[in-house]
């Protein structure tokens, strides 16, 4: 029997008992509640969406494994989205080395500025227009695909902050680093992101 | 008067609510007098924007049953019950 709130939502404590008791329909309502978050954080990760569903799998034979090594002394939700994380840079590690991007990559795409503390280039603005879904949707996908360029440090950061929506404070639990240098990529990811953004806007206007 | 670099540093800040009164204050009237930092905070917010909406993307319809099959299908340790 899951545990159950009677209004839709789950006792995760309940529901974690129930997982280290070794009841499969505990587990399936865990694979049910976040295997979504688990895809999205590994598909920004690796870049690709084979790997990202590898990564949930992984995950989730990893949880079955080792729940009973889980104390609660953090978050459920932390412990499982550092076992994803981990479980992303493994994949990234083992297929990517060699085309792994750098911190000059990203540099090239950060705003300029000039001697008296100005923006060194002028900044256009992005018209809306009346397809407006239309240039979302494209806008997206653009921005899925420049994602993967940057380096691996920051796609976990930006997985976590923006598509997961977490506070700095959690990403930097997740991640063993502080909030400030969790701030400090996020920043620098979605300048660069912006700067390739606008590039891409610039070539097709 | 706050430059356009300091702005920049300032922007994610600004946009999350965190700034202290005084600073998003200045920020504003920066950004008044600023057409380039304008657009350019414009620009970063729909990024921002774009990368939350990412992460609102449907997955795999398939995957959740894909992921359940792969566990049913695991090879067994002795000691879990089959």
């Amino acid at each position: 029997m899951v545990a159950n709130t009677g209004q839709g939502g789950f006792l995760e404590s309940e529901l974690l008992e129930q997982v280290k008791a070794g009841d499969e329909k505990a587990f399936e309502a865990i694979v049910e509640r976040y295997s979504a978050r688990i895809y999205r954080i590994g598909r920004t990760i690796t870049g690709n969406p084979q790997d990202a569903e590898e990564v949930v799998q992984d995950v989730f034979m990893t949880v079955f494994q080792k729940i009973g090594s889980f104390e609660g002394r953090s978050a459920f939700s932390t412990w499982l989205y550092r076992i994803a994380v981990n479980a992303a840079m493994m994949k990234v590690r083992g297929k990517q080395e060699k085309q792994e991007r750098t911190e000059e990559d990203l540099e090239r795409w950060l705003p300029v500025f000039d001697a008296r503390a100005q923006h060194a280039h002028p900044v256009g603005a992005w018209s809306a227009n009346p397809e407006e879904a239309v240039l979302q949707r494209e806008r997206r996908e653009v921005l899925r695909n420049e994602l993967a360029t940057l380096p691996t440090e920051y796609r976990t950061v930006v997985a976590l902050r923006d598509l997961q929506g977490l506070s700095s404070e959690e990403a930097a639990e997740i991640l063993g680093i502080s909030p400030a240098a969790v701030k400090s990529r996020l920043h620098r990811a979605r300048l660069a992101l912006r700067g390739k953004l606008a590039a891409h806007l610039e070539e097709k206007s | 008067m706050i430059s356009c670099r300091e702005i920049t540093n300032l922007l994610a800040d600004y946009l999350e609510g965190s700034l202290d009164p005084q600073t998003a204050e200045a920020l504003e009237a920066h950004l008044s007098g600023c057409r380039t930092c304008d657009n350019f905070m414009a620009t970063y917010k729909t990024t921002t924007g774009l990368l939350r909406e990412l992460g609102q993307e449907e997955v795999p319809e398939e995957l959740k049953d894909r992921v359940l099959r792969f566990f049913r299908e695991r090879p067994r340790r002795p000691e879990e019950p089959s």
